[in-house]
This record gives structure tokens, C-alpha cells and sequence, in this order.
């Protein structure tokens, strides 16, 4: 369609363009300025001003400190104007220690921790001065700096400050559930730094071909004599946190038969013993969970040991050799600790630890299960209140049950399924969270992701231990409600119950209700060949084979509907996700400031609260904005006129939602019909120059939707252009 | 940009309450000063002991203080630094950002360099 050509601004979600930190558009291509550096090669020692401990030469400019001095910068004066964009991009070519960021006047770019080209776009703010700034203990090099003003970009800034709290559905066709990943442990393949402590043994580097193909595996040899320790660990100071934990180390058979992995939390341990003639690895210890020996090409295993972290004094140690006579060796590579009851795919790490996955600021483009393209996902700030939702053996038991954990494929696509099995016999059988909570009513809303294995019915009784309470059953062989939930007795209200499918299988329930005044907050999941309710469950003899698989529990609460998971590994405390944050400030030239039209795709699935899905202004005054409060959708405009065009009776759903507005002439269309118009008059008395994503620009009006396009024209399209464009 | 989390207690919900309302708004209400606030409540100090059919044998001890988190975008706003408090990390709650984590760690061993938190013990030698 032509018109497509005259938006400017276009952001298509199908594209899933993005870096952390950035959502990309289709349109406007962006325009820069000429370059401002006039020596960012740093081929002379001119032009820049530069602080104590830097010098510049052989072409860099380079921090040189033994450990931490006052962080004086690189630097240029007056070089920048106060509120315009600018685009810095920066070869840091080298870092030894610490860390280094630049600065436009006082706003802080990315602080870069290894080596790499990066760039950084910002507004300059306070001050004209541009910097590169150091971190106290930076030691490293610069190379190859340009600066450049922005005239003209519509790439979305994006932030949320989660990354180890925020999911996503991954594309098709498995659409696994990603999460943010991080291995805890520096120098993953330098065994030979004084990072790692060596204990009556030694360590020889880069003496076998790794995993990888590359020569940087170490050889670990034992000092010490039979029934005496060797041990390559890692006891200094490390990030320290209560809860699940893995640790997984590569090992190669040398000289000797077996290698211990531990983990030691104040004395008590989660070992594993791998013994390389027999493949076999046998876990131990009082806080051991699991422990897994993968099997690779040229000799190499992959060991993991999965253990409940009781004390945040912990250490570990990567290679214990024991009982083996002195000499006996083993190659070792790629050590990983990491917040997680299973191994995950492995991230290499040096000065600084290792994040994979959804990084702090990534946008996340999400598939519902079955979609063949992403849209945004935008949602609010929830905290996951379960402490180890997906370590379901350390909850209590409803009866005689084992959880068997890491049993099966998650719907993460790794095996961290817990299987919720009844024991032989007669009987319920079942599992119990219980949360304490403030002694007033409070709305929540429980969601997790279960699984048929040969038993296909989880009831669930919701309650605080007093008769009152919510119930009811879902079918997980075809992702029913088999027994319609309703609340028992008096005390709590229900809101909704919903199931709906995932991958493989899995099935994504969702309960929303609310609480009577007392302290306590318990889920009970009860498995069942026959449907019930949680306050009458039926009573049945298993086989002790059969049971439903469990995964990724979540509580949250002043939560009327369920938002993406949160995992939650510790044992002690709650985990929220930061409110994703999508916006384009100072763009003024991409927006129509006397007529335009705003086009927005979203999909929603709540009708709770207000949810401004898009807020183009300056400030309250001037202002175009798109939102649905309860069941209305509004396209409104504040300015000398102020005036809204409404839609009544909204259900969840996907909307394309266009406001055409030119004064004296303003229309909403949605889905291809006219909703609304009128011939208004209006004129804004200031410049609109930001945009807003499913936020006015605060924590306030958020809930949870999906986008998949946004678009700006600076011109009123027809009426026919309208219902074309808005024609799903 | 390293977000900052921040721990607080104060005497009770009404005092966190009026702290937080303090925080600076624009005329629509939006933060000008970007923080997320976490209100965590009363904590338990000591877990309630129940039978198994619910009800409590031994309630939970809770806290005197009403507990809030914030993570403040930039800089933590100074009004609040009188009720600040330092858990070992991280408490019992978190905001589920590696980089807000590893500042507050480190800012914990340089107030407290000394805590067992910073100065792990060695691993015992024996099997």
C-alpha cells in the first residue's frame, strides 16, 4: 500500500530487531551529523584532555593502574549541546580490569567490561563536556572514538533492569521459555588464574584440545598422597546467594578413574563422584539435589551438580582428586555455576561473569505458543512470590508422594520438569505451597505450568487453612477446566480460571482470586485420575508409576491475571521483574504537530485497570494518547481543545487502532470500522516530542500487552486509508 | 545504566507510605525521579509452624519494621537515606538484575568489610 511510504516512523515487531537496550524501526533509516572527533584514532597526543594514570600511544589511549585510583577521565570540553542526541561509538580494544563507560555531559552510556566496538546513543545532559570514563580498577585500552549527533532516528530506547527475572515464549517451532542466564564464575577456562585456588596439587594450562576445538584445556595433577585431597577451587570472595544452585565443570580422563565435585555451604555439601570406567556419577551430601554426567566426543564429559545453597558463606571446588595416588590427573575446561536446577548451555567468561538469554534491557519479542511472528511484550512490574518454583521437592506433600526432580523436558527445553508421582496405594495425593501473607484481603493470582503423565487431572484448593477457600480441577490431556472453579464457604472471592497450551504437551493454568483477612496463603495441587475439587477430593489407589509433571509455579500478588513467569531459585526471599520501559524521546520531526495519524497493533488479554498504550507529548497539556481503561479504548487530545473519540463494550483481544486527527477533522477507526469522529478544532501550544510505549512515561497505566507494529504519519489519512490500515 | 537496589524500614505502612509520597510526581502523577518501590511489609522473622490441615500451632513472628525495596533508577534519593538498612546480600527479596546485584555486594563489603559475606571461609579439606 503506498501510504506505507509516507509513515515516519514504522516499528514492526515481526522483524524482532533488537539489541539490549533498543527496539529498532523499520522507518525512519537514521540520519547523522558529521563526525566531532578530529583525533578518535588517537594517532597523536592532541585534541583530548587527558586525566591522571592515561596516556596515549601506538595508536591507543591507555589506563594504566595498579589497583583502584581516583577514575579520571579522557575527555574533550564543549563539544556537545545540552538536550540533542548524539551516537558515540567506541573500539574498546582492551580490558584488563574494571570497567569503562563515556559520558555526554551527565548522562552515563553502557559500562564496558570487555573488550569490543560498542555504540551508545543518548541525550547529552548538564553539562557540554563529553568523557570516558573509567571505573577506579580500569585497566585497559581505547581506540577509534566518533561521535556523531543524531538528526534523525526512531529506534525506541527500551529498559527494565531484570534480566535473571524476565521471560519470553522463543520462536517456533519447539517455543521453549527463555530466560535470562548468567554463569557466576570468572575465568571459565583459565583454571590457571589465582582466581582459582589450587590445593596440593598443580596446573598445568592449555594442554589438550577442549570441547570447543580450541588448545585451551587445562591438567589438573595430584600432589597429595592416596586418601589425601587435591582440589582446584574456587573459596575467595564470589557472588553469594540462598537457593538452587548448578555448578558443571568439562572433565577428560588422563591418569586415575575418578574426580569429585563439590559444593560447600557452610559445611554442608552437594557432591558428586564421577568414576570415568564406568560413566557413572553418584550425588552426595546433605544439600545435594541432582547430578548429571553428559558424555561427549573425544573422551570429554560434561558433570553437573545441582544443591540447595542453605548459607551465603559457600565456596566449591571443581576437581577434588582423592583417593587417587599421587600423580593422577585430569583435564578440566569451562566451569559453570549458575542459578538453575539443571545445566544450562555453557557461557564462556573472563574479567567479569557471563549473561546469556534475556539480558537486563532486552525488549522481549514474544511467540504465543503457535504464532509465526513476535510482537512486544510489555508488561508491568510483578514480583514472583514462591520461593523455589521449580524445586518442588522442598515444598511439603499432601499425602504419599515422591517428586522425582529434573524429570522429564521443561517447558525451558531442558530437563528440570519435576514429576509430582503418587506413591502405591489408596489414598490423595498431593502437593502444598504456603505462602505468609499481610493479615488483610489481597488479590492474587496463582499460575504454573503442568503436564499429563498417564494421570491427566490437577485439582486445586486454594485457601488460608480456614474452611473458606477457591477450588476446582483442570483436565491436562486436552487443557480443560473439568471441575468449574468456585469459591468454597466464605472468606475468598473468585476472579477467573484459565488454562492454556504451551509447548510439548504443557499447559500454562492460571487462577485468579481473592483472600479472606488471615495469615496464610496455601496452594494444594492434588493429582488425580478422576477430575474433583480441592475441598473434596476423590479418593483413588495408584500404581506408583503414573503422575503429572510440574514446572515454574508463580504468586502474584495485586494481580487480577497472570504475567510472563518469573523463575525463582532461593529458598528465603521473592523475585520481581522491573516494568519494561519503551520509548523515543526528542523526535519532534517524526511527529504530525498539527495533523497526523497514529496507528497501533496491540493484543491484550485483561481488562484490568488502565493500560495507555501509547502517550505522545511533551507534557499534560499537550498531549495525543491511545488507552483502554476497563472496557473503553480512547483516542484522546489534550491541548487548546481538548477531546476524546470512544469505544464501548471492548473485550480482551487483538486492535488495530488508528487516530486520524487534523484540526476540525478527527476520526478513530479500529479493525477496519469507523468508531468515532468529529470536527473538533485544536492547536498544541507546545512541541510533541516523545513517545511512549504501553506507559505515560511512569510506573502508572501499565498492565500487560503485546504490539505488533506502531506507526506515525505526519498527514491525516483518509478515511478509506484508515479502514485499509486497520483491516486485520 | 546500573540500577541501584536499595533496602528501608520504617515503623510501619503509614510511614513508608508518607515517605513515598514524597517522592517527586509531575501534575499527572508520573515519578520525575525513576524508582520502582517494592513494598515487602512486616518480615518474617521467625516462620509460622502449622498442622496439616492448616491451622497455625505457632504463629509467625514478624518483624516491628514495614520493609520497602526500591530500585532507584540513578541515584537513590538522599530524603530516604535515614531509613536505610543493609541486609546481608540480598536479603529476602530481589530485583532480579545481575548488575543491581553485584553493586549491591559489593557496596555491602565496602561498608562491611569484615562480615562473613566477604570473607568466606575455606573449604573444609576433608571428603
Amino acid at each position: 500500500m503506498s501510504y506505507y511510504d509516507n509513515a515516519s516512523l514504522m516499528f514492526l515487531a515481526g522483524g524482532g530487531a533488537q539489541k539490549d537496550g533498543t527496539a529498532y524501526s523499520v522507518k525512519p533509516v537514521p540520519v547523522y551529523g558529521s563526525e566531532l572527533v578530529t583525533n578518535g584514532d588517537f594517532s597523536t597526543n592532541t585534541w583530548w584532555t587527558l586525566g591522571q594514570f592515561w596516556s596515549i600511544a601506538n595508536g591507543f589511549v591507555t589506563r594504566a593502574v595498579v589497583g583502584s585510583e581516583l577514575n579520571y577521565s579522557v575527555s574533550r570540553s564543549n563539544l556537545l549541546t545540552i538536550g540533542k542526541s548524539y551516537k558515540v561509538e567506541i573500539d574498546v580494544n582492551s580490558v584488563d580490569s574494571g570497567s569503562v563507560k563515556v559520558v555526554l555531559g551527565s548522562t552515563n552510556g553502557t559500562e564496558y567490561t570487555s573488550a569490543g566496538v560498542y555504540i551508545f546513543e543518548g541525550v547529552c545532559t548538564s553539562s557540554t563536556n563529553f568523557k570516558i570514563s573509567p571505573s577506579s580498577d580500569f585497566n585497559g585500552s581505547i581506540d577509534n572514538v566518533s561521535i556523531k549527533e543524531v538528526l534523525v532516528n526512531g529506534d525506541f530506547t527500551f529498559s527494565r533492569g531484570s534480566n535473571l527475572a524476565a521471560t519470553r515464549v522463543d520462536a517456533g517451532p519447539n517455543y521453549y521459555i527463555e530466560k535470562g542466564r548468567e554463569n557466576l564464575l570468572l575465568y571459565s577456562q583459565e583454571f590457571d588464574n589465582s582466581y582459582y585456588g589450587k590445593s596440593l596439587g598443580t596446573l598445568t594450562a592449555n594442554q589438550t584440545t577442549a570441547p570447543d576445538g580450541s588448545l585451551t584445556a587445562d591438567l589438573f595433577t595430584k600432589t597429595s598422597a592416596v586418601n589425601s585431597v587435591s582440589e582446584l577451587k574456587k573459596s575467595s570472595p564470589i557472588y553469594a546467594s540462598i537457593g538452587v544452585h548448578t555448578y558443571s565443570v568439562y572433565v577428560k580422563q588422563n591418569v586415575g578413574d575418578n574426580v569429585l565435585l563439590r559444593l560447600d555451604s557452610s559445611g554442608n555439601t552437594a557432591s558428586a563422584l564421577f568414576t570415568f570406567s564406568t560413566k557413572s556419577i553418584n550425588p552426595t551430601g546433605s544439600n545435594v539435589i541432582d547430578a548429571t554426567a553428559t558424555e561427549l566426543s573425544d573422551g570429554w564429559f560434561r558433570l553437573s551438580v545441582t544443591g540447595k545453597v542453605t548459607s551465603t558463606s559457600w565456596s566449591l571446588s571443581i576437581a577434588t582428586l582423592y583417593a587417587n595416588p599421587t600423580n593422577d590427573s585430569v583435564f578440566v575446561w569451562g566451569s559453570q555455576l549458575e542459578q538453575s536446577l539443571a545445566a544450562t548451555e555453557y557461557i564462556e567468561t573472563t574479567t567479569t561473569t557471563g549473561t546469556a538469554g534475556i539480558l537486563e534491557n532486552t525488549p522481549r519479542f514474544n511467540y504465543s505458543f503457535g504464532a509465526s511472528c513476535p510482537s512486544l511484550l510489555l508488561e508491568g512490574s510483578r514480583t514472583n512470590l514462591i520461593e523455589y518454583s521449580e524445586y518442588i521437592d522442598s515444598w511439603s506433600k499432601a499425602g504419599s508422594v515422591t517428586i522425582p526432580t529434573n524429570n522429564d523436558i521443561s517447558p525451558e527445553g531442558i530437563q528440570n520438569a519435576s514429576l509430582i508421582l503418587p506413591n502405591a496405594g489408596s489414598g490423595t495425593f498431593g502437593i502444598i505451597n504456603s505462602i505468609t501473607k499481610n493479615t488483610s484481603s489481597i488479590t492474587y493470582t496463582l499460575s504454573g505450568f503442568a503436564k499429563a503423565k498417564d494421570y491427566n487431572f490437577l485439582i486445586l484448593r486454594i485457601d488460608s487453612g480456614a474452611a473458606g477457600g477457591v477450588k476446582g480441577a483442570f483436565d491436562l490431556s486436552d487443557g480443560t477446566i473439568s471441575t468449574a472453579f468456585s469459591t468454597n464457604g466464605t472468606g475468598f472471592t473468585l476472579i477467573d480460571a484459565d488454562i492454556n497450551p504451551y509447548t510439548n504437551g504443557w499447559y500454562r493454568y492460571e487462577v485468579s482470586f481473592t483472600t479472606d483477612s488471615l495469615s496464610l496463603l496455601r496452594s494444594i495441587f492434588y493429582v488425580s485420575n478422576v477430575t474433583g475439587n480441592g475441598f473434596s477430593v476423590p479418593s483413588y489407589t495408584a500404581n506408583g508409576t503414573n503422575g503429572i509433571l510440574f514446572w515454574g509455579a508463580q504468586m502474584e500478588s495485586n494481580a487480577s491475571y497472570a504475567t510472563s513467569y518469573i523463575p525463582n531459585h532461593s529458598g528465603t526471599g521473592t523475585i520481581t521483574r522491573a516494568a519494561d520501559d519503551c520509548y523515543k524521546t526528542g523526535i519532534s520531526s517524526l511527529i504530525g504537530q498539527t495533523k497526523g495519524t497514529i496507528l497501533i497493533d496491540v493484543d491484550f488479554k485483561t481488562l484490568s485497570g488502565t493500560n495507555m498504550f501509547i502517550s505522545i507529548r511533551p507534557d499534560s497539556g499537550n498531549k495525543i494518547e491511545i488507552y483502554r481503561d476497563i472496557n473503553l479504548i480512547y483516542t484522546e487530545i489534550a491541548s487548546s481543545n481538548s477531546f476524546s473519540l470512544i469505544k464501548t463494550g471492548v473485550t480482551v483481544g487483538r486492535y488495530k487502532i488508528a487516530f486520524a486527527y487534523s484540526s476540525g477533522s478527527n476520526a478513530m477507526y479500529i479493525n477496519g470500522d469507523l468508531i468515532s469522529s468529529n470536527s473538533t478544532s485544536f492547536a498544541f501550544t507546545s512541541t510533541l516530542n516523545d513517545i511512549y510505549v504501553n506507559s505515560r512515561g511512569g510506573s502508572s497505566y501499565i498492565e500487560q500487552s503485546e504490539y505488533s507494529q506502531v506507526q506515525l504519519y505526519k498527514e491525516r489519512l483518509t478515511n478509506a486509508e484508515l479502514a485499509a490500515l486497520t483491516t486485520i | 545504566m546500573t540500577r541501584l537496589t536499595r533496602k528501608y524500614e520504617f515503623v510501619d505502612e503509614a510511614a513508608a507510605d508518607a515517605a513515598i509520597a514524597l517522592l517527586p510526581t509531575d501534575d499527572e502523577g508520573n515519578p520525575t525521579h525513576e524508582h520502582l518501590v517494592t513494598k515487602l511489609g512486616h518480615l518474617v522473622l521467625v516462620p509460622a509452624v502449622y498442622d496439616d490441615k492448616g491451622n497455625i500451632i505457632t504463629p509467625a513472628v514478624l518483624s516491628d519494621y514495614y520493609a520497602v525495596d526500591v530500585y532507584w533508577g540513578n541515584e537513590a534519593d538522599v530524603s530516604w537515606d535515614s531509613f536505610i538498612v543493609w541486609p546481608t546480600p540480598m536479603g529476602v527479596h530481589t530485583y532480579g538484575s545481575s548488575s543491581s546485584r553485584n553493586e549491591y555486594a559489593a557496596t555491602y563489603c565496602d561498608l562491611f568489610p569484615e562480615s562473613l559475606y566477604c570473607n568466606p571461609p575455606e573449604p573444609p579439606e576433608e571428603i
